[in-house]
């Protein structure tokens, strides 16, 4: 069936059609929220909140963009915000505590689980930045239209998030000589 | 350039190698800062590689609960039918709430035109500008109209009805509870549950009449806490 069909019969209330559309798209929702918020517990919640959302405003989808699109928006939309809210620490303050080095067992081989475990470390603001563009492939531009900031400021946390990950990810030697320039 | 490269300084490098000819040219001299730059590369490369993740298990079973309690959404149960290619909806509670719901949109009307008292203008007294589902036409006998049409035009024009409590604040601008807007709230809010448990009572295996008044309910308690907190803070002649 179309997904556009999918879409229609969705919107029409049925469960069926609402069934599919999740299982087409559910892993990408969860990736993304997953990824932005650093918590297991929190994107199980929120990737819910994002579903719910979507089902119940499904009538204010146009078909203007595929459905896949509205709901990652939605998604990461969900996501952003909830870390707009939470977020009563400042980066500059998270940033300020030295991370736990979550170290590669091979300073050659950069370990998927290693990676995870480093963004999740990560302050929000500097997490948020590196998901939407070394993850998710956003521009510097659309960042900084979702984040309300400037291009500029999206690079300069992008770049300080990804020292961050390399210092958290560094063997000890190099680890030490990352802090040192930081 | 003798000092090494930062962390930072690499990061843009490595993204836009032409806005920083000075740290391209120390790259191509500095071994330690090269294999940096290399490593950084590999992980921004296994960043973009990781894959997707699973959903929690169970994670629909759970969505679809609370679909079921939404005032949004009407269950179906949608049963495909192979031979013929195509699905056909087995549904009895259309007509069921319909009917439930003709009776919901009547007390509505009366609910409405009694209490209202400032937020609805557009509500009461004018039949011509009350939400569809609840003029009179759209429940009058001999007049056809399908069930589910019926069914979904209550469910969005309740939420016309309800919104003006949603929106109108509650407060004055100092923080004090507003009382008039207060009573108002209330009195739109019970008219509102009296609609929803007529349709209760009409159609009680109707999963969003139900959910309805439960959160009606949860509304109007919400409303009254508020007035609570107010009062301890507040004397009564304020009220």
């Amino acid at each position: 069936m179309e997904e556009k069909e999918l879409v229609e019969r969705a919107r029409a209330g049925d469960r069926l059609a609402m069934g599919s559309l999740y299982e087409a798209h559910a892993r990408r929702v969860y990736t993304v929220v997953r990824r932005l918020v650093g918590d297991e517990h929190l994107a199980e919640d929120l990737s819910q909140e994002a579903w719910v959302r979507a089902f119940e405003k499904l009538h204010l989808f146009r078909g203007e963009a595929a459905f896949g699109t509205w709901i990652y928006r939605l998604a990461t939309n969900v996501a952003l915000n909830r870390l707009r809210r939470s977020s009563k620490r400042t980066d500059v303050e998270a940033a300020a505590e030295m991370p736990t080095v979550v170290r590669a067992p091979d300073d050659a081989v950069v370990n998927r689980r290693v990676l995870a475990a480093a963004m999740d470390r990560l302050p929000p603001g500097y997490r948020r930045v590196l998901v939407l563009h070394d993850l998710e492939g956003w521009t510097h531009d659309e960042i900084a239209e979702t984040l309300s900031c400037s291009p500029g400021t999206s690079k300069s946390q992008l770049h300080k998030a990804r020292a961050r990950m390399r210092q958290m990810i560094a063997p000890p030697a190099r680890a030490e000589e990352a802090r040192n320039e930081l | 350039m003798s000092e090494h490269l930062t962390a930072e300084r690499i990061s843009a490098v490595l993204d836009e190698p032409w806005s920083d000819m000075e740290a391209e040219a120390h790259l191509e001299s500095c071994e330690s800062c090269r294999g940096e730059y290399e490593r950084f590369s590999r992980m921004r490369m296994a960043l973009s590689a990781l894959g997707e993740l699973e959903p929690p298990p169970g994670q629909w079973e759970i969505i679809e609960e609370r679909l079921n309690v939404s005032p949004y959404l009407p269950p179906t149960d949608v049963v495909p039918i192979g031979q013929s290619g195509g699905w056909r909806r087995l549904r009895t509670w259309p007509v069921q709430a319909a009917a439930a719901f003709a009776l919901f949109a009547g007390g509505l009307v009366a609910g409405v035109q009694l209490t209202d008292g400032g937020f609805g203008d557009r509500l009461a007294g004018d039949p011509d500008r009350l939400p569809v589902a609840v003029q009179p036409a759209a429940f009058q006998p001999g007049v056809a109209l399908d069930p589910e049409d019926a069914y979904y035009a209550a469910l969005t024009d309740l939420d016309a009805l309800r919104s003006p409590i949603r929106t109108v604040d509650l407060e004055h601008e100092d923080g004090s509870l507003n009382p008039v807007a207060t009573a108002q709230a209330l009195a739109r809010l019970n008219a509102l549950i009296m609609a929803t448990q007529a349709a209760v009572e009409r159609s009680p295996g109707d999963p969003v009449a139900n959910g309805m008044l439960f959160q009606l309910m949860e509304e109007r308690a919400a409303v009254a806490t508020r007035i609570q907190e107010s009062t301890r803070l507040t004397s009564v002649r304020d009220w």
